[in-house]
């Protein structure tokens, strides 16, 4: 008997907009030491479905099932003093933000103690205590005893995670539900809370339903992924056959867009086009269609019955033999070598210190951010910048679009030294794309005054020619022509970043600094702007600087890496050689990894 | 923690005599001291007499750093009209109006705190609605306007408290209700804004997913952060009532230090007027201080070794 099992869940979300359907009828089971991934991008209703088994929806949710079985016990038909006693009793949650999922004022150990406390009262408090402890040693804490009085400012990420994940299991439960646990974690955390929780898994014969929208993630971590779109579980099935022989659209597409750590560079991505639907009011038919490759006239009538194929289950009026040529994408058109010229950009020994500020009579602390870091660029090259959060990427990246001082250091733009070149000239020059296309665009400024104002500071073009010039440009990122008189809080992360590029781009410059500029979007959307940015660099013979976390994006972009470490460029060279031959031991740590990230057992 | 509090009490005396120069040059700019001693039918060499035995002919700068190095060392002076000395008169006043402050403070934090967690936990729905219009009502009323309202009911009507004076506890209760009405809705804002911030966050999501119990969600979870902020500003509005409420103070004819300001600030009572900025300033600056404390007591980030 399973766990968990899941029939005909619904949610409803009452917005000013109307009802919003954000799980329409999904049905799953769990059984007792099984992982269940949940894989779908965001607003697909993963997140929904994980906080609806508890009821722990967002106050304008509803939720409906025919049954929600956990432990013998279905969750419908029970009222919410029976369900506290199910949440953090036979089923516990852990969440994505470590970082504020714990409580700022409470101690670890009142946070880690209190649920035990509230679930079996009479539990003595040093007893609690103790199973604390105890936990924390599980889960690979070092000095237990040492933790409970500390407060979760004074512990790393990685650290509050495994906190997080010991907290839920104090009380013993059968169901973890883990809500895309280590999305916010460096690659290297990442594996190792994994590799926690598979150990947990078989120590406690747990079974764990993991949301994601991470599909590389899964593929071993899962025995079995349930592939949602627009609040419907489209696939699933065994995690390899899901993975490896896809038989919906959706499904094909996902995998094709995700870049992947083996893959040498110059594929082009697989891509969807267009947004996923909103889920207002009554909705017929399939509807993926909208965005479907091999769309046909029945997609619009009923919604589909569930089909089996090879391993899998899926909803899709096609055979997966009907679609399955036309689902793989066009991965042939790639890109031939580019002409790599001369020296572009040299950046010499370059060091960064921050100044920590105290109080007035406080001493102050210093950071050194970047350390006597040195890179060149050639014409036409795209390199890589490679690091986790902290490492200094970022900081470097300043310094090359000239928002920075260095302290020591040099860094010469075709021949002349950044400090000689005035303001104007490095604008010319050199432009940021940057990761949050939501705080980086003025939200009171018009798409097209964005993306003008380059061409009227820097005095660019005949002013009656601006107007001509901002629409190619916008026309060449692919922003549709109607979407130019808006505001950007009317546009998509996808269509925001197009047009983050776009003012990037509409001077002219020969060097574009792309720090994280695809993190914030969901996969399908990546791929976009992936390929966009790769045909940009093509057409236009463009020169970037390309800063990621995500090693799998450096691999399908960057000609050359730089992999920085703790401030310092450890490792660089050619891309091949640094992904298959690494030398320094922390991009073979960082390669690991991701490696077994991705493809461990 | 020692370095912290002594580090706090420099700040404190420091501020203290910046404001209380600052009031000196205001009032020497403002208006001639010697007018003021000798009442406007003085003659020219009997105003020449007063500036040169009270030293006002001597540079602006000298008179304060005399007056500074003096109320340090604890002398204040003496009051121009009554001839007392000014501290002991301010401190005889003190106790009407720190027993006010506090029973007004009381008032606005018990008004405010089950009507913001309340407004915030039941945010959108008729308590919400119900609670922040009472709070825009008692922000436009003037504290001497809801003052004599209260007479009228109260004194007048019902006849059940004194209308004017100080006897007993009686007279604190229209005056505390007064003042504790007008400060009770900045209060209220603050903490249903903290609290509806709060309760959006994903440690509350945390707590509930562990499955406790509303009440110690809302309490323990969710007030110990929402409440941080409140603190702070209650101990501002603390500090502005120990300085004395002018306006109420008359109303109630209670003879606090308010009084005793507006009265000395009528009769050009300079060193009473400049005793009370400097007593204002640093009560003000302490108030701050305590709040530090009590925030740092509750929340660990402030907290420092």
């Amino acid at each position: 008997m399973p766990v968990l099992d899941v029939a005909d869940l619904r949610v409803d979300l009452r917005t000013t907009a109307g009802v919003l359907r954000a799980v329409r009828g999904i049905s799953f089971s769990i059984e007792r030491g099984e992982t269940f991934a949940l894989v779908g991008e965001s607003g697909s209703g993963k997140s929904m479905t994980a906080l609806a088994l508890l009821d722990l929806m967002p106050r304008n949710g509803r939720r409906q099932a025919e049954r929600i079985v956990l432990d013998s016990r279905d969750l419908i038909r029970l009222d919410e003093d029976e369900l506290r006693t199910v949440r953090g009793g036979t089923a516990a949650m852990i969440f994505q933000e470590p970082m504020t999922a714990l409580n700022p004022v409470l101690s670890i150990g009142d946070q880690m103690t209190e649920g035990l406390l509230e679930h079996r009262p009479g539990t003595a408090l040093g007893e609690a205590r103790r199973r604390a402890v105890d936990l924390l040693t599980r889960c690979g804490v070092a000095e237990p005893e040492r933790r409970l009085p500390q407060y979760p400012h004074e512990l790393s990420g990685g650290l509050r995670q495994r906190v997080m994940i010991a907290s839920a299991l104090m009380t013993g439960p059968k169901l973890l539900i883990a809500d895309e646990p280590t999305t916010a974690l460096d690659v290297t955390v990442q594996a190792q809370i994994l590799d926690l929780l598979r150990e947990l898994q078989r120590a406690f014969d747990l079974a764990i339903l993991f949301i994601t929208h991470d599909l590389s993630l899964v593929r071993r971590f899962a025995h079995r992924i349930g592939v949602m779109y627009a609040g419907e579980i489209v696939e699933s099935g065994v995690a390899e056959a899901v993975i490896t022989a896809p038989s919906h659209p959706y499904t094909r597409r996902l995998i094709a867009c995700a870049p992947d750590l083996a893959a040498k560079r110059g594929h082009r991505l697989g891509f969807l086009t267009g947004l996923p639907p909103r889920l207002l009011g009554v909705l017929d038919g399939c509807q993926f269609r909208f965005r479907c490759p091999v769309v046909q006239a029945a997609c619009a009538g009923a919604i589909p019955q569930q089909r089996t194929a090879t391993g899998v289950e899926y909803r899709c009026v096609q055979d997966p033999q009907g679609t399955a040529g036309q689902g793989v994408p066009e991965r042939a058109a790639a890109s031939s070598p580019h002409s790599v010229g001369e020296s572009l950009l040299q950046a010499r020994d370059v060091s960064v210190s921050y100044r920590l500020r105290g109080g007035l009579f406080d001493r102050s602390a210093t950071i050194q951010a970047v350390r006597g870091a040195s890179l060149t660029l050639a014409r036409g090259e795209v390199l890589g910048l490679v690091g986790e959060s902290g490492s200094g990427k970022s900081t470097l990246a300043r310094v090359i679009l000239g928002l920075e001082v260095p302290d020591e250091g040099s860094v010469t733009l075709a021949g002349t030294s950044m400090r000689a070149v005035d303001r104007r000239a490095r604008a010319r020059a050199v432009q940021p794309v940057f990761q949050d296309p939501y705080s980086s665009l003025n939200p009171r400024h018009t798409v097209g005054a964005i993306v003008r104002a380059p061409l009227d500071i820097l005095g660019l073009h005949q002013p009656k020619d601006r107007a001509r010039v901002v629409e190619q440009m916008l026309d060449r990122c692919g922003l549709p022509r109607h979407l130019f008189a808006s505001y950007p809080a009317q546009l998509s992360g996808g269509q925001r970043q197009r047009v983050a590029i776009a003012r990037a781009l509409v001077s002219g410059p020969s060097l574009v600094v792309c720090d994280e500029p695809t993190s914030a979007l969901d996969v399908s959307i990546q791929s976009q702007i992936l390929n966009l940015l790769q045909d940009l660099q093509r057409d236009l013979g463009l020169t970037y600087l390309f800063i990621s976390h995500n090693l799998a994006v450096v691999r399908h972009l960057a000609d050359r890496v730089a992999v920085m470490y703790r401030g310092e460029i450890v490792e660089s060279g050619d891309a091949d050689q640094v992904f298959e031959r690494p030398e320094h031991a922390y991009t073979q740590a960082l390669l690991a990894s991701a490696g077994r990230r991705e493809a461990s057992g | 923690m020692l370095a912290l509090l002594g580090r706090k009490l420099v700040e404190a005396i420091l501020v203290g005599l910046i404001i209380s120069f600052v009031t000196f040059l205001l009032v020497t700019w403002t208006g001639d001291l010697a007018i003021a001693l000798g009442g406007l039918g003085a003659s020219r060499e009997e105003l020449q007499q007063l500036r040169t035995t009270h030293g006002l002919d001597r540079p602006i700068l000298v008179q304060y750093l005399d007056w500074a190095a003096k109320a340090l060392s604890g002398d204040l002076g003496r009051s121009f009209f009554s001839k007392e000395d000014v501290l002991p008169l301010i401190l005889s006043r003190l106790p009407v109006t720190a027993t006010l402050a506090v029973c007004s403070i009381g008032v606005g934090i018990a008004l405010a705190l089950p009507l913001g967690i309340l407004a915030a936990i039941r945010q959108g729905r008729w308590i919400d609605h119900t609670a922040q219009s009472v709070a825009a009502v008692s922000q436009a009323m003037p504290s001497f306007w809801s003052g004599l309202l209260l007479i009228l009911l109260f004194g007048v009507n019902l006849q059940v408290l004194p209308i004017s004076g100080y006897e007993n506890w009686a007279s604190f209760v229209m005056p505390s209700l007064a003042l504790g009405w007008f400060v009770f809705p900045i209060l209220l804002r603050l903490l249903r804004a903290g609290m509806v911030e709060t309760l959006n966050t994903d440690y509350i999501r945390t707590a509930r997913a562990k499955g406790l119990s509303p009440r110690r969600i809302i309490l323990k979870h969710a007030l110990r952060n929402a409440v941080l902020p409140v603190i702070s500003l209650a101990a501002v509005q603390f500090g502005q009532l120990l300085g004395g409420s002018v306006v109420i103070e008359a109303v109630f004819a209670l003879p606090g230090v308010g009084q005793l300001a507006w009265n000395s600030i009528q009769r050009a009572d300079f060193p009473v007027v400049q005793a009370i900025v400097l007593l204002v300033a640093v009560i003000f600056v302490t108030m701050n201080l305590l709040a530090d404390l009590i925030n740092g007591a509750l929340d660990p980030r402030i907290r420092r070794a």
